[in-house]
């Protein structure tokens, strides 16, 4: 307890010397340009599920890309830094990945959730932000440049992700998102975070944090450019929660070494011609319980006019446990009429093999909207 | 794992070296973000501009027409001006500076009007403007 007492100590100690560095900058400036916005977005969708026992239409909130919004405000400190702050709320009723053949509503009562809340400095010496928001890493497994991110989102377990695979009538209770995730690092959670200035198409990230009463250290890289014929993005990231430090036995210290790792990114190539392609692939290790897990999915589109439609292929390997594979194909298309409106179509496939058993497939038709207020 | 992270980050390296593009993509956001671009309601710049210091008028006219089609990006250069003493208070009570206030908003109202019945209508006046002094420069 004391290690780890002083380790905390040693980040805090760190965390304040940057806050003094960034409030020295500060304190030298005047202020100038000011603003504050306000901006959101709906997103809700008709699902239809059917695990070859049970089928039901859903009236769902699309969380790959929830009902949200957003108050942002920045102002010049001097002439080379700017400060900002960000508060971003979701408020879901009926989230897509929590309905079930048995919930056709989630919760009794939509609520707040936390997204974000965080103040940032930025400048020439990159960016300095705080408090609660994307880890270095978050959506570095989640690059996209399809245009269907609505509806076809890699972190496919977000649409149907509480429907549970059947065998022969009978309720295996697995559902989809116990076996089914993009392992996109640690997400969003309490942190201090450091991005550099662009290196030419390149921007590298640290962030260290505390999420679910475990510390958590993340390093990432975003590559991004215009490229003749079309452009590209690549992301990519590490992460490091370590789920044992906080409760250090000296009886079993072997069983406190619970570090989840997970390495991995995603990249993206769009043609000028409208054609593209984008792959992921990440691992996912827990010391202490589940089996290292991995994660690929391939996705080819094409963008024409206000259209945009894809397939792609993913595979989620034991993930729930040992042995267990779970595959899943799609089709997705979105019509943008205009710049803040989209309306969106998927049908997927959801299949599942455990060790001497496999279970029938989830079969998912989503159609929806989302607007931008 | 440490080899997948070394691959990685020699990956990134190699890239960053090759840096001779246009820069398109370095930011933060994931895919899933309220997307970049207009808002049915807020217009063009996709959110409500619940305040802002521009609209206090501390720019002065020469600035302003110097730069109606202002973005963000510009903040830094128009920060600079100010820092370097050489935008000039206006005179708050003239009526070039009301005159200026009233061009401010017409250019607010421009970034945000776009695809509006109200804007049309202002495409349309401008054609007929157009056509008039046509008209005119003709009948002489």
């Amino acid at each position: 307890m004391t290690f780890n007492r002083r380790e905390h100590n040693g980040h805090s100690k760190n965390a304040l010397l940057a806050l003094g560095a960034a409030a020295a900058v500060v304190a030298s400036g005047q202020a100038f340009a000011l603003s504050a916005k306000v901006s959101g977005q709906i997103d809700r969708a008709l699902m239809y599920g059917n695990n070859g026992d049970q089928s039901k239409v859903f009236n769902v909130d699309n969380s790959n890309s929830s009902t949200r919004f957003r108050f942002t405000a920045e102002g010049d400190v001097t002439d080379t830094v700017k400060a900002g702050t960000v508060f971003e709320t979701e408020y879901q009723s009926n989230p897509s990945n929590a309905v079930s053949f048995d919930n056709l509503t989630a919760g009794s009562s939509p609520t707040l959730h936390e997204r974000k809340m965080e103040a940032y400095f930025k400048g020439l010496f990159g960016k300095v932000s705080i408090g609660q928001g994307d880890g270095a890493a978050n959506g570095n497994a989640e690059v996209d440049l399809s245009g269907t991110s609505v509806v076809s989102y890699v972190h496919a377990d977000s649409v149907g992700g509480g429907l549970t695979f059947q065998n022969n009538g009978t309720d295996s209770g697995i559902s989809i998102g116990d076996v089914y995730n993009n392992n996109d690092f640690e997400s969003r959670y309490d942190r201090l975070r450091y991005d550099t200035p662009a290196f030419g198409p390149a921007v590298l990230s640290a962030s260290y944090g505390d999420k679910d009463n475990s510390p958590v250290t993340e390093l990432a890289a975003r590559i991004g450019s215009d490229v003749p014929g079309g452009k590209y993005m690549i992301g990519l990231g590490y992460s490091n929660k370590d789920t044992g430090s906080n409760n250090p036995s000296p009886a079993s210290p072997q069983a406190d070494k619970g570090n989840v790792v997970t390495t991995g990114g995603s990249a993206s190539y769009l043609s000028n011609t409208g054609l593209n392609g984008t792959v992921t692939y990440t691992t996912k290790s827990d010391d202490t319980s589940s089996p290292d897990a991995k994660f690929w999915d391939v996705k080819i589109g094409y963008k024409f006019g206000k259209n945009a439609v894809a397939i792609d292929y993913g595979r989620s390997k034991d993930r729930f446990g040992d042995g267990y594979k779970a595959d899943m194909y799609r089709i997705g298309y979105v019509y943008k009429p205009v710049g803040w409106a989209e309306l969106f179509a998927a049908a997927k496939v959801h299949k599942l093999d455990g060790p001497n058993q496999s279970y029938d497939d989830i079969k998912v038709v989503t159609t929806g909207t989302r607007i931008k207020f | 794992m440490t080899r997948t992270l070394a691959l990685s980050l020699a990956l990134a390296t190699v890239l960053s070296g090759c840096g001779i593009m246009n820069q398109h993509y370095a930011g933060g956001e994931s895919s899933n973000d309220i997307p970049e671009g207009p808002g049915m309601l807020s217009g063009q710049d996709g959110a409500f501009v619940i305040y802002s210091d521009e609209k206090d008028g501390q720019q002065t006219p020469s600035e302003a027409g110097e730069r109606t089609n202002d973005t963000a990006d510009d903040h830094s250069e128009r920060s600079k001006d100010a820092a370097s003493g050489d935008a000039s208070p206006a005179p708050a009570d003239t009526a070039e500076y009301r005159e200026f206030r009233d061009y401010q908003a017409f250019l607010r109202w421009k970034r945000t009007a776009k695809g509006t019945e109200a804007y049309r209508e202002f495409q349309d006046w401008r054609k007929w403007r157009n056509y008039k002094r046509w008209q005119e420069q003709h009948a002489q």
